[in-house]
C-alpha cells in the first residue's frame, strides 16, 4: 500500500507513484497490448494519476490511455498537455485529446514544457492559451489549470505571480539537483503557495539506471512534492517502481552523498536535452 | 564591500568577516601578524570579529583584545561560551572580557551545540542560555546567538526553545552535499529573521585552491556574512579581493564548483559532521532526539 499526499488545494490526496504516459508507445517498443496491462496493472496497485500530453507520439500515448480510460474513467485521474500557445490551436488540441480519452472531460488540462519566458509570454498573450483554458474550464471539459517547467525555475515563479495554476510539473530528478533546480528555487515558492506539484525526469529519459534507479526514485519521492510520475515501457520497470514506492523510505543524507557522486558525472548537457541549448542536438547548458 | 542586514539587530555588517580562531601561535601566527591581520580587516571594512573562548586556551581573544583595546568602537566583537552552566559560563564571560580589555559583548553564543545532548545541558535549569539572558538584562552582552556545526536539525529544535537572534553555523560547498544547513535550517532562520554568520567557508583549508568560487558560494546563500579564518596578512587580502570583487554565480559556475568539491566530501575531510573530531572515518550519525522532546 502507497503512502499518499495532498494533492494541493483540489481536495484530492493521491499515491506517491504516479504513471507517466510517454512511453507506452510503439517509438519505445510497448505494443498495445502491454501498454493497456501497464495501466491496468497500475491501477490494480493504487496508482490513480496518469499524465500525457496531445503531443506525444503523434497522440498514441493519449489513445492508449483512452483504451482503458473508455471503460475505468472514473478510477483515473487524467492530466494531458495542450502544445501549441495559440488559444484556438490549443482548443483544437484539447478535442483531439478528448477523443483520443474516450472522455467528455480532463481532470487537468497543461501548458506544455514553459521553458522561457518568451513562450510564458505567448501563452499568457491576448487570444493566447490561457484565455482557452479558462473557457474550457467554464465549459466542464477541464478541471484543473496546470503548468509544466523543465528547464528554468524564475519562468515557473513568474507564471505563479500571474495566475494561481492548481498544480505544476517539473523536472526533479536527482540530476537537476544541480543545475537550474526546481527543488531549491521554485518548491519552496508552490509550497507557500499551496500548489500541487508533481514530480519528472526520475531517470533523466533513462540515463539514470541500473543500481542508481532505485535511490534516484527515493531521492525524487523524498522531495516536498505531492507526486512523482515515471514513465515506463515494461511490466517490469513499473514493477521495479512500485516495489520502491510501496516500500519507501526517504534516502538519509549518507545515501543521498553516494547517489550525488554517483550521478555527477552524468550531469551534462548532453545527457539532460530539457536543461540544454537543443534538444535534439544538446552541447551547452540553456543560459538563463 | 557590500554589506547585509544582520537579523533583526538593527546593524548592516559587510560580506566578510574575520574569524579569529586561528591569528595564534598554533597556527603559525605570532602577536605582530596577529594585529597586522586585525588592523588590515579594519582597514578593508571589516566589522564583525569571531572569537571564543575556548581558542588556543584564550590567546585569540587576547590578540584581539589588542587591538580592541583601542578600536572597539570600530568592532563589532561576538564570542562563545564553552561551559554548559550557567555559573560555568558566567564565568568563562568574566575571562573572555577581561581578554578582549572591553566591558561588553557586541554578541555572545553557545559554542557547538551540535547535539541534542549538549542543547539539553545548555537550555535546561542552571543552563548557560541563563547566563546569557542574565548578561543580556545587564547590559553586558547586547545580542545572544547560537553555534552548531553538525546537525541542522537540532539547530531548529535550538530555534523552538528558544528564539537566538543570531546563528553561527557551517555553510560551505562541502557541507550543501550533507546535513545542510543551506537546504534544511535557512529557510527557517529567513522567516524568523535569525541574523546568519557562515563559517567553514574553505572547509579547514580543502577548499583553498579554489577558493574564490567557494567563497563566492556562501556569498550567495542567505546568509549575513561569512567568517573566514586567516593566519596571514595575504590571506587575508586574497579574502578581501574575492569579497570586493564578489557577483553572484551563474548555475553554470556553480556546477563547475560542486563538479570540483563533491569528491572531497568525506567524514575525513569534514570533520565538524563526522563520528569523531579527532580521528574521524564516518559521518556523525544524525541524533533521534532527546529526553525533552
Amino acid at each position: 500500500m502507497m503512502k499518499t499526499r495532498p494533492f494541493g488545494q483540489t481536495g484530492e490526496r493521491f499515491p506517491i507513484l504516479s504513471l507517466g504516459c510517454q512511453r507506452l508507445v510503439d517509438d519505445h517498443d510497448c505494443s498495445e497490448e502491454q501498454a493497456v496491462a501497464i495501466l491496468e496493472t497500475a491501477l490494480a496497485r493504487g496508482i490513480r494519476y496518469f499524465d500525457t500530453a496531445w503531443l506525444y507520439s503523434a497522440g498514441q500515448s493519449e489513445q492508449r490511455v483512452g483504451l482503458v480510460a473508455k471503460s475505468r474513467r472514473k478510477e483515473m485521474w487524467i492530466a494531458t498537455k495542450l502544445w501549441d500557445p495559440d488559444g484556438a490551436t490549443a482548443r483544437r488540441q484539447l478535442e483531439e485529446s478528448l477523443t483520443r480519452l474516450q472522455t467528455g472531460h480532463v481532470d487537468e488540462w497543461r501548458m506544455h514544457d514553459v521553458h522561457s519566458h518568451e513562450r510564458l509570454e505567448a501563452m499568457f498573450a491576448k487570444g493566447g492559451a490561457l484565455e482557452a483554458m479558462l473557457q474550457a474550464r467554464d465549459e466542464g471539459l477541464v478541471r484543473n489549470i496546470s503548468i509544466s517547467g523543465h528547464a528554468n525555475p524564475q519562468v515557473l515563479i513568474e507564471a505563479l505571480r500571474r495566475f494561481s495554476f492548481d498544480s505544476t510539473l517539473l523536472a526533479l530528478g536527482v540530476m537537476d539537483h544541480f543545475i537550474y533546480s526546481f527543488a531549491d528555487e521554485f518548491l519552496p515558492v508552490a509550497n507557500a503557495k499551496g500548489i500541487a506539484t508533481i514530480g519528472m525526469k526520475v531517470f533523466g529519459l533513462n540515463k539514470v539506471t541500473g543500481p542508481l534507479a532505485k535511490d534516484a526514485l527515493r531521492y525524487t519521492l523524498g522531495l516536498p512534492v505531492s507526486t512523482v510520475i515515471v514513465g515506463c515501457s515494461s511490466m517490469a520497470q513499473l514493477e521495479a517502481d512500485l516495489a520502491v514506492a510501496e516500500t519507501f523510505e526517504p534516502l538519509t543524507d549518507i545515501e543521498r552523498l553516494a547517489l550525488f557522486k554517483a550521478v555527477m558525472p552524468l550531469v551534462k548537457p548532453e545527457n539532460m536535452p530539457w536543461k540544454a541549448n537543443s534538444w535534439s542536438a544538446p552541447n551547452a547548458w540553456r543560459t538563463r | 564591500m557590500q554589506t547585509r542586514p544582520f537579523g533583526k539587530t538593527g546593524e548592516n555588517l559587510p560580506i566578510l568577516s574575520l574569524g579569529c580562531r586561528r591569528i595564534v601561535d598554533e597556527e603559525g601566527c605570532d602577536e605582530a601578524q596577529a594585529v597586522a591581520i586585525i588592523e588590515r580587516a579594519l582597514e578593508g571594512g571589516i566589522r564583525y570579529f569571531d572569537v571564543a573562548w575556548s581558542y588556543a586556551d584564550g590567546q585569540a581573544e587576547e590578540r584581539l583584545g589588542l587591538v580592541s583595546r583601542e578600536r572597539r568602537d570600530a568592532m563589532w566583537i561576538a564570542s562563545k561560551v564553552i561551559a554548559g552552566d550557567r555559573d560555568g559560563a558566567l564565568r568563562q564571560l568574566e575571562e573572555s572580557l577581561s581578554r578582549l580589555h572591553t566591558d561588553h559583548l557586541d554578541e555572545w553564543r553557545l559554542h557547538n551545540v551540535s547535539t541534542y545532548e549538549r542543547l539539553d545541558v545548555v537550555t535546561g535549569k542552571g543552563g548557560a542560555l541563563e547566563a546569557l539572558i542574565e548578561a543580556r538584562e545587564q547590559g553586558i552582552v547586547r545580542h545572544i546567538g547560537i553555534t552548531n556545526h553538525s546537525d541542522p536539525q537540532v539547530q531548529i529544535e535550538a530555534m523552538r526553545r528558544y528564539p537566538f537572534e543570531t546563528a553561527l553555523v557551517t555553510l560551505s560547498a562541502l557541507d550543501h552535499f550533507i546535513y545542510s544547513f543551506a537546504d534544511e535550517f535557512l529557510p527557517l532562520a529567513r522567516e524568523q529573521r535569525v541574523g546568519i554568520i557562515a563559517m567553514k567557508a574553505l572547509g579547514y583549508k580543502m577548499l583553498a585552491h579554489c577558493a574564490e568560487n567557494a567563497l563566492r558560494y556562501v556569498f550567495d546563500l542567505p546568509v549575513c556574512t561569512v567568517a573566514v579564518g586567516c593566519s596571514s596578512v595575504d590571506e587575508l587580502e586574497m579574502d578581501l579581493a574575492i569579497a570586493e570583487a564578489c557577483r553572484p554565480m551563474t548555475d553554470i559556475e556553480r556546477l563547475d564548483l560542486y563538479r570540483q568539491v563533491l569528491p572531497l566530501v568525506s567524514p575525513e575531510n569534514m570533520p565538524w559532521k563526522a563520528d569523531d573530531f579527532d580521528n574521524p572515518r564516518d559521518w556523525l550519525a544524525r541524533d533521534s532526539g532527546s529526553v525533552e522532546r
